[in-house]
């Protein structure tokens, strides 16, 4: 069912079993695992079905620190979320991810890699992925051209990432949802406020606002945030009218350790011989699978490094493109969007490039961010259109994300020297000691983690080990803000398979209920 | 392109090496060459790029930056025993190919103006730059 909120009767109560915060990759997901179900399902989504740049504009934001990509462009706000212009880019978070790590401050999820296993599976038929297979030899079973660089284990491995269509969740499942006896979508239904009992133990209800002037009351046994990790802690911050910090902010944890994935360039690979590095070659829409040259955890252990990867293209294409952080300047993410995308057909367009393939080739780096408090998202003195503070991302980095970025690319320079293969240059800004400094191409990957991040410990956590809010019984958090860490694999498949596997947890816990 | 220009650059450094080598008297002119020529790194690389790593390295590594020194490192195999200079080319181009093997797989390496080399080919790059110099 889909009912559009600006058209309600001001002031209506809407009631359900649960209630599910945004539409986009969590929601959709979250919703989908309840169709068909006894169950009412309440999805409610702040935008409608198409762009609005006045709903677009409640994303709009500050950010300070290390230079970001303006916070209204970075995620889309209607029906699908941030998957309308996703890239589809999949790969599970490796087992290290999870684990408490000496060397990496407030590292060490609640839960395992192989408790994520049976979710990673499920994910992928969401994301209509193949096979929860990330075997290099499974993949070079289909195709034998794929060819590893180097293929040592010990030192460096092939990390292999699947593609995704990618899966856009608004145009994928909008009629399964609209059709649903169970699951009700309100469009036009931003939420402003979380209010809870007197005691700020459970949540009674919530309150939902649109530009039509409308506003209504949303009532259910469980409330699950899927806004994506900014709009999550904004909102939990903003709902201070019983609690002046915030919900589910005792030990002042919202917002904190917001993570990002650092994405930068960051060594040549110069071959002896051309190639054209099949295994490692993406064309979209095209690719199934490709790997990128990943770092082993006793590499990792031995040298205290941070876990990132290292993916490979031409040099005569990579050079012609800007940096994310150049090309992506604008606060209209449409135009954004154009403009960076657009870099990359261009620069692909315009290079002819040798039959045999490329003698060169950037090493293109996606690194963890260490989980850090003072990488923080909170509210701004400015209100959106509906009233609510604005967010305002304070990004910082620390020295250890430099010193892995440069110690990944000597591993791999060493790995590809073994191998005899051809010889790595790395970038100049790493050959800096000074690993507070960045270079001003320095970016990010979209993708934020961590802001209500797990823990088992309310003081170093804002949810637990099955995503409820801490002391908030029925509060719950899906996506990436519920990340402990950030790994080096982009977010969408494990917050899609943490989503599933909440919805279980809750599914479990109202049939004990009855 | 590149590599033709390191072909060309490296007789011209073989030439100015060949008075070297009368001085040196009894050494041939492809001892100096194989040493002097990092044979991977050259074809990546144009000769003034191999210099300047030879520049950079002979700053980084001050101890090492004397030819007999570098000569002497070099023409020791990896399990430290002495070649002898009169070794034919195939000798030496063996030894050096798998000093260079034995770094990268010990990670005796060293990163020369970025680049991620085998302590070996830095050592042949620095003899390069000292005797062009």
């Amino acid at each position: 069912m889909h009912t559009d909120a600006r058209l309600l009767e001001n002031d209506t109560l809407i009631e359900g079993d649960i209630c599910i915060v945004g539409a986009g990759a969590a929601g959709i997901s979250m919703a989908l695992e309840w169709e068909g179900s006894p169950h009412k399902v309440i999805l409610l989504e702040g935008g409608g079905f198409e762009y609005d740049p006045k709903i677009q504009d409640l994303y709009a934001g500050k950010t300070t620190g290390q230079p970001y990509y303006p916070l209204m462009s970075c995620r889309l706000h209607y029906f699908g979320g941030t998957t309308g212009h996703w890239a589809g880019y999949c790969s599970p978070l490796d087992t290290i991810d999870f684990d408490k790590r000496s060397w990496v401050e407030h590292s060490g999820w609640p839960i395992t890699r192989a408790d994520m296993d049976p979710y990673y599976k499920r994910a992928h038929e969401k994301l209509e992925l193949g096979p929860y297979n990330y075997d290099l030899s499974f993949w070079q079973g289909k195709d034998p051209g794929m060819v590893p660089l180097v293929n040592s284990h010990a030192v460096v491995w092939n990390k292999i990432w699947q593609f995704s269509p990618p899966t856009r969740f608004g145009e994928k499942y909008k009629s399964k949802i609209v059709a649903s006896r169970n699951i009700h979508l309100f469009t036009y239904a931003n939420v402003v406020n979380i209010i809870t009992n007197e005691s700020g133990s459970a949540v009674r209800e919530l309150i939902v606002k649109n530009f039509e002037g409308k506003q209504h009351r949303v009532r259910a046994k469980k409330f699950i945030l899927a806004c994506c990790s900014i709009q999550n802690a904004r909102l939990l911050l903003a709902s201070n009218r019983q609690s002046v910090h915030g919900l589910g902010n005792v030990h002042d944890q919202v917002g904190r350790y917001f993570m990002e994935h650092l994405e930068i360039k960051a060594a040549e690979l110069w071959l002896i011989k051309p190639s054209p590095l099949k295994l490692y070659a993406i064309q979209f829409g095209v690719t199934k699978a490709r790997a990128e040259l990943a770092i082993s955890t006793e590499k990792q252990k031995a040298f205290e490094i941070l876990n990132g990867t290292l993916s490979l293209s031409p040099l005569e294409v990579a050079k012609k493109i800007k940096p994310a952080i150049e090309g992506w300047s604008q606060q209209d993410p449409r135009k954004s969007g154009d403009s960076f995308f657009g870099g990359f057909s261009k620069a692909a367009r315009e290079t002819q490039l040798p039959a045999g393939g490329s003698r060169s080739y950037q090493l293109f780096a996606r690194i963890e961010q260490a989980p850090n408090a003072a990488s923080r998202v909170t509210l701004d003195t400015e209100k959106d259109g509906l009233g609510v503070p604005r967010a305002s991302l304070h990004w910082v980095l620390t020295p250890l994300e430099k010193r892995s970025l440069r110690k990944i690319s000597e591993l791999a320079g060493q790995e590809v020297g073994r191998s005899g293969t051809g010889r790595v240059k790395l970038m100049d800004y790493l050959l800096d000691k000074d690993d507070h400094s960045w270079p001003s191409f320095t970016g990010g990957g979209w993708h934020h983690m961590g802001t209500t991040r797990m823990s088992t410990d309310p003081k170093q956590g804002v949810v637990d080990s099955n995503c409820k809010v801490h002391g908030i019984s029925n509060l719950f958090i899906a996506g990436s803000s519920c990340f402990t860490t950030a790994g080096a694999a982009n977010p969408t498949l494990t917050l899609v398979a943490l989503t599933i596997r909440l919805s279980d947890h809750i599914k479990e816990s109202m049939r004990q209920k009855g | 392109m590149q590599r033709r220009k390191f072909i060309q650059l490296s007789a011209l450094s073989g030439a100015a090496l060949g008075i070297s080598g009368i001085s040196c008297g009894h050494r041939h002119q492809a001892y100096y060459n194989l040493l002097e020529k990092p044979a991977a790194l050259s074809q990546i690389c144009d000769l003034r790029t191999i210099r300047d790593i030879g520049m950079a390295y002979s700053l980084q590594a001050p101890a090492e930056a004397k030819a007999e020194k570098l000569e002497t490192l070099l023409m020791t195999d990896s399990a430290g025993k002495p070649v002898s200079p009169d070794a034919n080319a195939p000798v030496i181009q063996t030894l050096l190919e798998g000093k260079i093997k034995h770094d990268f797989e010990t990670g005796d390496t060293v990163i020369v103006k970025g680049w991620v080399l085998a302590v070996t080919e830095a050592r042949q790059c620095t003899l390069l730059f000292l005797h062009q110099q």
